[in-house]
Order: C-alpha cells, then sequence, then structure tokens
C-alpha cells in the first residue's frame, strides 16, 4: 500500500492519507478482509500524529471502505468491489473529458451538478 | 493457454477425479463385501497375527469415511487458491496428490477384500499401491501444465516508479501471509493424521500407547522451527520510507508462537524471499532534483512479486 501526504497542500492530511486508501482500492491492490497497516506504524513512517492517521480510517469507516474493531485494527469491508468498479469507469471517464477538451475543473462541476441531482 | 481452461483442468484433478474414483472404489468395495462372510478379519498386529474382526462391509465405509473428508478438504483448497489468482505448483500439487491419496486407499480396500487376509503380510498390497498411484501422479503432474509461480493473489504494477513533488512524503507497506487454504489444509491434515496415529494406538490393546504422543511431538517441533512457524503463523512486512527498506516476519495470533524477526537495511535495492517462497523487493532512489536548485526529488518504487 502506497501512501501518500504532501503537507503543503491546502488539503488536510487525513483527507490525503484515506484519498491514498481511495486510490489503492479503486486499483483493487486491497480486498476485503485486507487490514490496513496500523495507525501507529503509518503515523511513523509518515512523521504525521497518530490521531491524524487515526482521523482518517474514521473518514473511512464513515464512508463503508473499512470496520474499525478493536483489536483487529482497520478491516476492508466488501465495499471495496465498488471502489474497484468505480475505479474501472473513471479513467475512461478522464479519457472521454479529454478528447472533448473539457478540464479538470468542469469535469468536476458537471460530476457535482450530477450527483446532487 | 487460456487461464479458465488451465483451471479446470486443475480442479478436475484436485475435485472431480478423486470423486469419481472414489464413487467407483465404494461401488466395487460394496459389491465385494457383499460377497464376503458377515465376520471377517479387519486388523492385524505387526506381527500379522489377527486382533480386530468386524463386518465387510466396515472396509468401504471406512474409504468413504476417510477419502471423501480428505478429498472435499483439498479439492476446497485448490477452489479457494483458484479465486485469488492463476494457480501456482503448491495448488497443481495439492490436486495430484488428492488423487494419489485416493488410488492407495482404495486399492488397499479393495485389495483387501478381494485376496482376504493380505493385510497379514502387506508388503506386496502396499507397493502396488504406492508404487501404483505414484506412477499415476507423476503422469498427473506432467500432464497438467506447470503451475505459474509469484502471481498468486495481486501483481503489483511494479514497473512504474512514483514521482514525488517536493516536500511530498510517501510510504509504501505491503503484507502477505500464508493463504487461508494453505493454513487450513495443513490443519486438516494435522488432526486427521493425528487421529488415525492415536486410533492406531488405542487398536492395539493399548500396546502402543506411546504413538499418541506423536501429534504433541509433531506440533512442538513444527511451532519450535522458525521457519515453519513463521511460514504458517506469521504476516510478512515489507516496508519503503525515507531510503530505509526493511522487512521481516510479525506475529499473528497467537503473538508467543511466533518469533519476531527483522531485516532490515539502507540502499537502493534491497531483495529477500519470504519462508513462502515469495520475492520482495524494494527500491529506494534519492537524487538531487532536474532543473530546480536546492529542490530534492525521491521515487520509491514498491516492487512486491507478491500479494
Amino acid at each position: 500500500m502506497l501512501l501518500r501526504i504532501d503537507p503543503a497542500s491546502a488539503v488536510p492530511l487525513f483527507e490525503q492519507l484515506a484519498t491514498s486508501v481511495r486510490a489503492e482500492a479503486s486499483r483493487g491492490t486491497i480486498r476485503a478482509g485486507d487490514r490496513l497497516p496500523a495507525a501507529r506504524e503509518v503515523a511513523a513512517s509518515l512523521d504525521v500524529n497518530v490521531h491524524t492517521v487515526l482521523r482518517a480510517y474514521q473518514a473511512l469507516r464513515d464512508e463503508g471502505l473499512v470496520d474499525l474493531r478493536p483489536g483487529r485494527g482497520a478491516v476492508v469491508t466488501a465495499q471495496v468491489a465498488n471502489y474497484r468498479e468505480l475505479g474501472e469507469a473513471i479513467p475512461r471517464l478522464v479519457a472521454t473529458a479529454r478528447e472533448l477538451g473539457l478540464g479538470v475543473s468542469t469535469l468536476t462541476a458537471m460530476i457535482r451538478q450530477e450527483y446532487g441531482s | 493457454m487460456n487461464h479458465a481452461l488451465y483451471t479446470a483442468r486443475i480442479l478436475v484433478v484436485a475435485l472431480v477425479l478423486p470423486l469419481i474414483l472414489t464413487a467407483v472404489a465404494l461401488i466395487i468395495g460394496f459389491t465385494l463385501a457383499s460377497q464376503l462372510p458377515g465376520t471377517i478379519v479387519v486388523h492385524w498386529d505387526l506381527a500379522g497375527k489377527p486382533n480386530g474382526y468386524g463386518s465387510p462391509y466396515s472396509l468401504p465405509i471406512t474409504l468413504a469415511s476417510v477419502c471423501l473428508p480428505l478429498v472435499v478438504l483439498f479439492g476446497g483448497a485448490v477452489i479457494l487458491l483458484s479465486h485469488r489468482g492463476p494457480l501456482t505448483p503448491l495448488a497443481k500439487l495439492i490436486a495430484v496428490v488428492n488423487t494419489w491419496h485416493v488410488l492407495v486407499i482404495s486399492v488397499l480396500v479393495i485389495g483387501e477384500l478381494l485376496y482376504p487376509g493380505i493385510g497379514a503380510a502387506p508388503g506386496l498390497a502396499l507397493l502396488i499401491a504406492f508404487g501404483g498411484a505414484t506412477a499415476v501422479a507423476a503422469v498427473l503432474w506432467f500432464v497438467l501444465p506447470p503451475g505459474v509461480r509469484g502471481v498468486a493473489g495481486t501483481v503489483h504494477p511494479a514497473s512504474a516508479p512514483v514521482t514525488l513533488a517536493e516536500g511530498e512524503r510517501a510510504s509504501w507497506i505491503r503484507t502477505t501471509t500464508a493463504s487461508r487454504a494453505f493454513i487450513w489444509t495443513f490443519a486438516g491434515v494435522y488432526v486427521l493424521v493425528g487421529i488415525a496415529i492415536s486410533l492406531t494406538a488405542l487398536s492395539n490393546q493399548g500396546r502402543y500407547w506411546w504413538l499418541s504422543f506423536v501429534p504433541v511431538v509433531v506440533i512442538v517441533v513444527v511451532l519450535s522451527n522458525p521457519g515453519l512457524d513463521r511460514a504458517c503463523g506469521c504476516s510478512w512486512r515489507a516496508r519503503s520510507q525515507r531510503g530505509r527498506v526493511s522487512g521481516g516476519a510479525y506475529p499473528a495470533r497467537p503473538r508467543d508462537l511466533c518469533r519476531r524477526h527483522r531485516r532490515s537495511g539502507t540502499g537502493p535495492v534491497r531483495r529477500f524471499r519470504d519462508p513462502l517462497g515469495a520475492e520482495w523487493s524494494a527500491r529506494y532512489h534519492r537524487a538531487l532534483g532536474r532543473g530546480t536548485r536546492g529542490s530534492s526529488q525521491q521515487r520509491a518504487h514498491p516492487g512486491s512479486h507478491c500479494r
């Protein structure tokens, strides 16, 4: 599992960590039943506060990607299959947008609009 | 070869063929048993003297009670492995062994029903059973395509280095453990062998009572062996961070059964192999940035070939 953070970014660190895990889910490199690395280990390897990692894991729990169990850590749920499916669809969507000359901001706005409708 | 066809061929050897062989052996066994007297010798001591009598039907019943659980256990393990990706040589071995043990037991049981009393001097019967079954297993091994090494589970896209922006931090962590299929197969075979040894120890009027300690001794030896207990009960983990690549076995449950083992080092590439044969590699590359004075570029290259 590749976890990346950029402290200079305006995006909160916990959100960046959660995004890294989502990216792994969409690539299919984590599966239902897999355990995410211990929060303490992630915190030590990226030199961030352990509470930052826990907050990221809690955000992932709230959206259903992981299940936080006492003594077992963060366990990936069956929801990961949906991320994989979406992860396969997104490159096609982005490729289509590029072909049509639409930028990332336009694409994001259209997705937001579609989601909101 | 088409993966689905390859998997289907191994599943035929792992499950379908052993089930057909068991069914045929049971039909022959019950047919032969119906032609024998109501009570026959079913057990001999080590000197070749009869010490157990029973119904001739007890032999095919024993065949069913031994073969069917083992066939389901081994066949189930191969099915589980087939869901994890291309089948490995281990899966192929399990498949072939499944047919092998059914052949051995079937030949011995049918031999005893065809020639009652053969168990008193079983040398020739054992030779035919083990020799014939091993020959068939060897043919199956070479007929089946070779197992695919190193791709059990997900293959990490190792070829694309990850380029980080200045100031960006990255950590790569990956863990592998013995597959559940392997652990359950190991545990199942151990329990069945342990029961068989214990029953043998008790069936000889308690003369070989000490044999019942064999399963206990085996489990102590397994758990005290660093390689085996790591392979069965530990997770292997590699981590790449800040120019330091580390990896090692970390205890699974129960924690006190596994010794902690670490390897670590600093350098551009580190490779090591875990007890299950999976190769790990991780690369860390640090170089001065291109064009911008004082900037730096870090590249973490996760090159794992295992799950």
